[in-house]
């Protein structure tokens, strides 16, 4: 898998009860934080994740954006210092169908998203923002918080600040293996940093 | 029982229950409302004015156990607009007209006299009643009284205050069959039934049921075709999300018009998007799958409760919440869901009403972001019929003008809804050349190929992308007029059987025998009568033009601007 928990970071983990896990997969739609080889293909990122086969990513990954504009091809290679990618289901609306991958209205579109041109100078791994939206967040996000990932600090600041059924939800909290009152977490975490984030529920407490 | 057109002249009170003319009996939903407007209304009359005339009509299917057929549409010469309009909408209204056998619904005149009035239709005739206790109230307060008065069984079609005031982007809510409210929301016809002093109508179908020529054939077809909707994902994310799916994904393309249309990312969308709105609802006990009729498997309706657990608002799209959110810049979905109940209340469009609070806060009668502004005027000025509350209430163009602001984003007056034009510029095509002003749903995503309208110019230039728009529009025309929800198009997308299928039911529904051809042909005579009407009443190949910042201004962060000529445009119409 091509996440990097480097010690530097702060650990969060979190355990919650069942009910309350798929609720945090929407935490998902702010991101997670991954860096893999200049020229991995959007399809060999994904296929490192959690629950991400090759059938899903052709079946159900039915819309996706490359730095903000659609892409149709998963193959596309990914280049740069740090790059957006955002994954949804299949989406309602002439929008929809427009932003669809390989979609029949594609040619209403204003721009897409095409293949890196030129040589890569760029020795570092690429930097990506990794989005999911809807569907794939609750197919898949169980999964991915249970194992950890990188998010941003101020984001699951800002996710429970709008989201206080979930702070109340939360049966353990702890920092670097400290244990911390949720109330508190705020003050135990640096703003715009990144944060190493596991939530377990119960069910698989070990 | 034979359909029946179903007349009153609110000028001398008089009803009449008449036969279908033979031009008018291959037509239901939109296809009957234009054909009766450009029939019967003057194209150059007033639309507040007597010669103007509301019609309603239920859809082909209507009626029948058709999934997902339950739609009425409405049809007018538009106060917003000044062009033609069909506005429609879910509920329990369409059902009802259809089985008492009520092809259509076409009310003229005016009253001589200030007073009010009610209508009730059965399959045995109209009964116009004066109305005195529930002028002044609220739509929820109407269909409350009203079910008392008759029976919570029965449809209602309802006016709010803003209706009585005849203001331009008032609307006519629907019972919906929990007695909560969905809109005939767009082009101000709510407005034409205050014209009408209409408050209310009842509408009561007892026991009746459509006839079905081909039983038999009429159930394999619709068992095919539910089978297409239930099985596609995009009805999954619909049932799961509603609409508001599309507010992360709009956001990620740079399309979701923000601060007025000033940019095309808002930073507050997550706190409004169908993700976090459907945890929402379910942590308060709320329904994230409802549907707004009877034989919706697709369910893309929700019910929302506030922080206590009760209900707030219900059927909030994705459009609405745009409007209010991110065109607004207010990332606070339960002061959304508050807006929402109190736009349904008084009878006014949430897309209309929302892009014309921008387009204030831009002019600076309101702060960007301040939602607790936004409710004090909906409910002491629009509601009240202030002078603010008038002229937010006449639509976004009225305020641009009203306080010189030039940043306003309108089509033929019409406010242009949740898709920024030049990040999505399929849909500004549709926005500029609609028959009706800028609307999201008049070129869906319908598969033209299965219809036989796919184009032949090269997809990507900007030749095949009008024909596309214009192809989409033909074939939505056609769809509207069956009484389907256009959620049905998803499927018709990726499933060759669904719209065969319906073909096939509307055949064994009428029988008849026409062929995808005659759909076809049938949503391009819709889209020319359209046209052709507001020809008459004075609009040009100029009329279909996108206002003009699309063109001077480009949208973060994509930096796209609209660079359609006008040349261009206007070969939507060469066919």
């Amino acid at each position: 898998m091509s996440k990097v928990d480097t010690p530097q970071i702060p650990r969060v983990s979190l355990l919650v009860s069942p009910a309350v896990l798929p609720r945090f997969t929407t935490l998902l739609q702010n991101g997670i934080f991954l860096e893999v080889p200049q020229g991995t293909t959007i399809c060999d990122m994904l296929l490192t994740l959690p629950g991400f086969t090759a059938e899903y990513i052709r079946n159900r990954v039915e819309t996706v954006f490359l730095d903000g504009l659609p892409a149709d091809n998963m193959g596309q290679k990914l280049f740069g210092k740090a790059t957006v990618l955002a994954l949804s289901a299949a989406m309602p609306g002439l929008a929809g169908a427009i932003f669809r991958k390989g979609g029949v209205h594609a040619s209403l579109r204003t721009e897409s998203a095409t293949e890196h041109e030129g040589i890569s100078t760029i020795k570092a791994p690429v930097q990506i923002r990794l989005k999911l939206f809807n569907i794939i967040a609750v197919e898949r996000g169980a999964l991915l918080l249970s194992e950890g990932c990188r998010f941003s600090a101020s984001a699951l600041i800002k996710f429970l600040s709008y989201r206080p059924p979930l702070l109340k939800g939360i049966l353990q909290l702890s920092v670097n293996e400290q244990t911390v009152s949720p109330d508190m977490l705020a003050d135990k975490l640096p703003m715009n940093d990144r944060i190493h984030l596991q939530v377990r529920s119960t069910n698989e407490r070990r | 029982m034979a359909d029946k057109i179903f007349r009153v002249n609110m000028t001398d009170l008089s009803t009449s229950i008449e036969d279908v003319p033979a031009d008018w009996a291959g037509h239901g939903g939109r296809g009957l409302t234009s054909t009766i407007v450009a029939a019967e209304v003057p194209p150059t009359c007033h639309p507040l004015g007597p010669n103007n005339k509301l019609i309603f009509a239920p859809g082909l299917l209507s009626g029948t156990t058709a999934s997902n057929s339950g739609r009425i549409s409405c049809g007018s010469k538009s106060p917003l607009t000044g062009t033609i309009k069909e506005s429609n909408s879910g509920g329990t209204s369409a059902q009802r007209l259809a089985r008492m056998g009520c092809k259509a619904l076409i009310i003229e005149g005016q009253p001589q006299d200030d007073n009010w009035y009610s209508l009730s239709l059965t399959s045995d005739g109209i009964t116009i009643s004066k109305e005195e206790e529930l002028v002044g109230q609220g739509n929820f307060a109407v269909v409350e009284a009203v079910e008392r008065r008759f029976t919570d069984k029965i449809g209602i079609l309802s006016i709010g205050q803003t209706g009585e005031m005849q203001m331009s982007a008032a609307n006519i809510s629907v019972k919906d069959p929990d007695s909560h409210l969905r809109s005939l929301g767009r082009g101000g016809l709510g407005a034409v039934m205050g014209s009408k002093k209409i408050k209310f109508i009842a509408l009561d179908a007892g026991d009746h049921k459509v006839d079905i020529a081909d039983p038999d054939a009429f159930k394999a077809a619709n068992k095919t075709f539910t089978k297409a909707l239930v099985d596609h994902p995009v009805s999954q994310a619909l049932g799961t999300y509603g609409t508001n799916v599309l507010v992360n994904i709009i956001n990620e393309a740079g399309g979701l018009p923000t601060r007025n249309f000033t940019a095309g990312q808002f930073d507050g969308h997550e706190q409004i998007s169908g993700e976090t709105m459907h945890d929402l609802i379910v942590e308060r006990g709320g329904k994230p799958k409802h549907g707004c009729h009877q034989g919706c498997v697709i369910q893309c309706s929700q019910i929302y409760n506030d922080l206590k657990g009760n209900y707030k608002t219900s059927g909030i799209e994705y459009e609405s919440i745009w409007a209010m959110g991110a065109d607004c810049t207010v990332d606070d979905l339960d002061q959304i869901a508050e807006m929402d109940h109190i736009l349904d209340d008084i009878g006014i469009d949430t897309i209309e009403t929302a892009v014309a609070f921008g387009v204030a806060m831009e002019g600076g009668v309101l702060d960007f972001g301040d939602s607790k502004e936004m409710i004090r005027i909906m409910t002491d000025e629009i509601a009240k019929g202030t002078p603010l509350g008038r002229i937010i209430g006449n639509g976004a163009a009225n305020v641009g003008k009203t306080y010189g602001v030039t940043r306003v984003p309108v089509v033929k007056n019409q406010a242009i809804p949740a898709y920024d034009p030049r990040a999505i510029k399929g849909i500004g095509i549709t926005y500029a050349t609609s028959t009706q002003g800028a609307d999201h749903t008049m070129g869906y995503t319908i598969a033209t190929e299965i219809l036989g309208v796919g184009g032949s110019a090269d997809p990507l230039s900007k030749e095949g992308q009008v024909e596309l728009s214009r192809n989409l529009q033909i074939a939505t025309a056609a769809i509207d007029s069956t009484g389907m929800c256009l959620f049905i198009a998803f499927a018709a997308l990726d499933n060759g059987a669904c719209l065969p299928a319906l073909v096939d039911m509307l055949n064994a529904r009428f029988g008849i025998s026409l062929t995808a051809a005659d759909v076809t042909n049938l949503g391009m005579s819709i889209l020319k009568t359209e046209h052709a009407f507001n020809q008459a009443a004075g609009f040009t190949n100029l009329d279909d033009r996108l206002p003009e910042f699309f063109a001077t201004e480009s949208i973060p962060p994509h930096d796209a601007i609209w660079d359609f000529s006008g040349e261009e445009i206007d070969a939507f119409w060469n066919f």
